[in-house]
């Protein structure tokens, strides 16, 4: 299947799941809504079996979203007519998570050329696809950089961690996250450059 | 444009940064057609910047206004020295077109890998060029099996091997069907074993080299001709096989 | 904050989507006409620099860590449009591959984050930047930027969660207000940190401040400080609340949400209600002094030297 259709239609499941009425306002949550969430987390776990991931890899990827969805949830629902606080609740929670398993899943199956070549398809601006492709491109040596950066600065210093706490060493702190990002910046700066003449040396100007 | 190899000619190069820094000064040399060039120099001898004029990449700089002193007024000059390639020289109008008959592979492949995947890098150069897609798809299969990558399409370049990169970035500059292709330090890092596929593969291209390197065996297995750089001077230019037997002439620039 | 999917409502979630995808669309067009071409490469290395620094999170407390945001930041390295994209993307990256934040919700984050973080925090920083001259403004303004923004950001977040119905606003404004306060310090500080290193360093890489055309931006800034201190003042018009609930009531919001709870009347305020407001000032209060101090402290070793030539 095109990689535009697949977005398309997976984000038509999420937007779908997002906005299915979850018993806000007093108002009973309709049966159908359970029904679509179910269908959401369908079409996300097929996204992800197809891309070759099991469901406890699935489960893991929305895990720790939990914390903050039922930060989220939870107050709304106390906020709802008493005797559905409860259904109310686990509404607002399913929906979420339905939601973020259906967007998840598609993007799974997709990749991130897949992605990439369905943001092109759908029609994005070129240099916004441009821009994306470039930070897809440098996403993983950047966190590889990012990992090694935090390896070695680990194992300059006597303490445990990498950073000392905000709190107890402000100055310090704040001085070795500065220099930090700083250099960070400046290798990837410079790494930009060094790609840009080699896009250019390929032709980028001819296109 | 013709295909097939491109003949060279640089007459009195000179360039230096804006800093003020001498990188070249009045080189002058030839390469015909299909010829394979080496290019010796300790690091510093701006052997890489003379592959980046070669490629088009540097001329430019030296008309933009700058001040070698910060307290010194700003100036321009113009470039100095003609690089042609196929007779046609190096200047505003041409250069987009000559880049096109260019390929060059930088010393660190980390610094030209610009695609989601194997394929996608390789077929950046012909895509940017308009090529049909069947002749995209044929130059970035050909290229992927003059490297020995054939089948490496769908894979993502972080997980190659580093002699696996290298030849990626090898195939990216070959899927352009370069008629000169420049090559900064290619077999370092390689093992022997890559060493000898590189030299081989190598051996087989139609188009005209210029290899940078300071590997003086790999240069003289490869280029039966060789030029010396040294401070920006070109100090020798001559059969490989003499210049590396004058162990004086290497010992003064720092070859050997 | 990255707002998850399922909590905006379909209408809050179609017009932040189409507010975000205007300020996209106005980034795109704005960047184009600038005179210096900044490569697509340029930019997709900076939002990847972006998204790794969000990972690194520094420990506040045990157990609690903060980590960087980075709109403002972007901004005053590439300039407002090309902060704004770099944020869209970023954003895009985090919702699609990481569920950092919602598809539903990508609108709304964008303009929060994006339009707030980078633009917003942008026109803060130039105001201060015309204020201060030299180095020290270069860097002290996004610090004092990202501050408001966050907050500004925050607050839009709060009205948009109470515009979906969830909560009423005249309780959860001044609660993410209040939260956010140390949360824009943390910014502040994160991004005046990586900015004072970088202008010791390489003073020219500032130079996303350092165009004409900032007297428009300065003006921009202005407005952006007076939307926050209107939010904070906010729960103070104790007829706002009614106001916000009367005019989300006549715009459809609450077609799709009814209020949680009637709007307080104006002359009932609950004593917590009323204590929560003034706390919610006061925590601005001091958290802008707190700003100040930390812009003044981050960039007191920088030279009083003119702004540094770009190096050609």
């Amino acid at each position: 299947m095109k990689p535009g259709v697949v977005l398309a239609a997976g984000l038509g499941m999420t937007v779908l799941a997002a906005t299915t009425p979850a018993g806000l306002g007093g108002a009973p949550v309709p049966g159908r809504s359970w029904l679509v969430w179910l269908l959401a987390f369908a079409a996300g776990a097929h996204g992800f079996r197809s891309g070759g991931s099991t469901l406890a890899q699935v489960a893991r990827r929305v895990a720790w979203l939990l914390p903050f969805v039922l930060t989220l949830a939870l107050p709304a629902a106390l906020l709802a007519a008493s005797g559905s606080r409860a259904t109310a609740a686990l509404a607002l929670v399913t929906r979420s998570l339905a939601a973020t398993v259906a967007a998840a899943g598609t993007a799974f199956r997709l990749g991130p050329l897949g992605l990439l070549r369905a943001v092109r398809a759908l029609g994005a601006p070129e240099r916004l696809a441009l821009v994306l492709e470039a930070a897809l491109v440098g996403l993983w040596s950047m966190v590889e950089r990012v990992r090694a950066m935090l390896r070695a600065r680990s194992a300059r210093r006597a303490k445990d961690g990498a950073w000392d706490l905000l709190l107890r060493e402000p100055s310090a702190t704040l001085r070795g996250f500065g220099r930090f990002g700083a250099a960070l910046l400046l290798r990837t700066l410079e790494h930009a450059e060094a790609q840009e003449r080699a896009r250019v040396a390929r032709g980028a100007d001819l296109a | 444009m013709s295909s097939g190899p491109a003949a060279l000619s640089v007459h009195a190069l000179a360039y230096h940064y804006p800093d003020g820094h001498a990188a070249l000064r009045s080189v002058t040399f030839a390469a015909a057609a299909g010829e394979r060039l080496g290019l010796l120099g300790p690091n510093g001898a701006g052997k890489s910047t003379l592959l980046l004029h070669l490629a088009g990449l540097l001329p430019e700089r030296q008309r933009y206004l700058h001040r070698h002193d910060p307290a010194a007024p700003a100036h321009r000059h113009d470039v100095q020295g003609r690089v042609a390639i196929d007779g046609v020289v190096l200047d505003p109008g041409s250069i987009r077109t000559l880049r096109a008959r260019v390929g060059i592979v930088f010393e660190d492949p980390e610094d030209q890998i610009v695609g989601l995947t194997v394929g996608e890098d390789v077929a950046y150069g012909p895509r940017a060029r308009r090529w049909p897609l069947p002749e995209v798809e044929a130059s970035v299969r050909d290229a992927l099996a003059a490297v020995g990558l054939a089948g490496f399409e769908e894979r993502f370049p972080h997980h190659l091997s580093r002699g696996e990169r290298r030849r990626l970035c090898l195939a990216g500059a070959l899927a352009c069907r370069p008629g000169l292709l420049l090559l900064d330090e290619p077999t370092s890092g390689l093992d022997p074993r890559g060493r000898r596929e590189l030299g081989e593969l190598l051996g087989r291209l139609a188009a005209t080299l210029v290899v940078a390197s300071h590997d003086l065996a790999f240069v003289a297995e490869l280029c039966p001709r060789a030029l010396v750089l040294d401070k920006g001077e070109l100090v020798a230019n001559g059969a490989t096989d003499e210049l590396i037997a004058d162990r004086e002439l290497l010992a003064r620039h720092g070859l050997a | 904050m990255h707002i998850p999917d399922g909590f905006l409502s379909a209408t809050v979630a179609a017009s932040t989507w189409a507010g975000g995808a205007a300020s996209l669309a106005w980034a795109l067009r704005a960047e184009r006409s600038h005179p210096d071409r900044t490569p697509a490469g340029t930019l997709g290395a900076l939002a990847a620099f972006t998204f790794a620094a969000q990972l690194v999170n520094l420990p506040i407390l045990p157990g609690t860590s903060g980590h960087l945001v980075g709109g403002t930041l972007s901004a005053a390295i590439v300039g407002p449009s090309r902060g704004l994209l770099v944020m869209a993307v970023v954003l895009a990256v985090q919702a699609l591959l990481f569920q950092d934040g919602g598809v539903t919700a990508y609108g709304a984050n964008l303009l929060s984050m994006g339009a707030f973080g980078a633009l917003g925090g942008y026109a803060v920083s130039a105001l201060v930047a015309r204020l201060w001259p030299g180095i020290r403004g270069l860097v002290a303004g996004p610090v004092i930027g990202a501050f408001v923004a966050t907050l500004a950001g925050a607050a839009f977040v709060a009205l948009a969660l109470s515009a979906s119905g969830l909560y009423p606003v005249a309780v959860v404004l001044p609660l993410m207000l209040s939260l956010h306060v140390p949360i824009a310090l943390i910014e502040a500080a994160l991004t005046g940190a990586i900015l004072a290193t970088l202008a010791r360093w390489r003073p020219d890489l500032l130079h996303g401040l350092q165009r004409t055309g900032a007297r428009g931006s300065a003006a921009s800034g202005l407005l952006v400080v007076a939307l926050a201190v209107a939010a904070f003042a906010a729960p103070f018009a104790s007829t706002l609340p009614d106001g916000l609930e009367t005019a989300a009531h006549r715009l459809g919001f609450s077609a799709a949400a009814r209020p949680l709870w009637p709007a307080p009347a104006p002359d009932y305020a609950p004593p917590w209600l009323a204590a929560s407001r003034v706390g919610t000032a006061l925590a601005g209060l001091v958290g802008t002094l707190a700003a100040a101090a930390l812009a003044w402290a981050l960039t007191r070793r920088l030279g009083h030297a003119a702004t540094a030539e770009p190096h050609r």
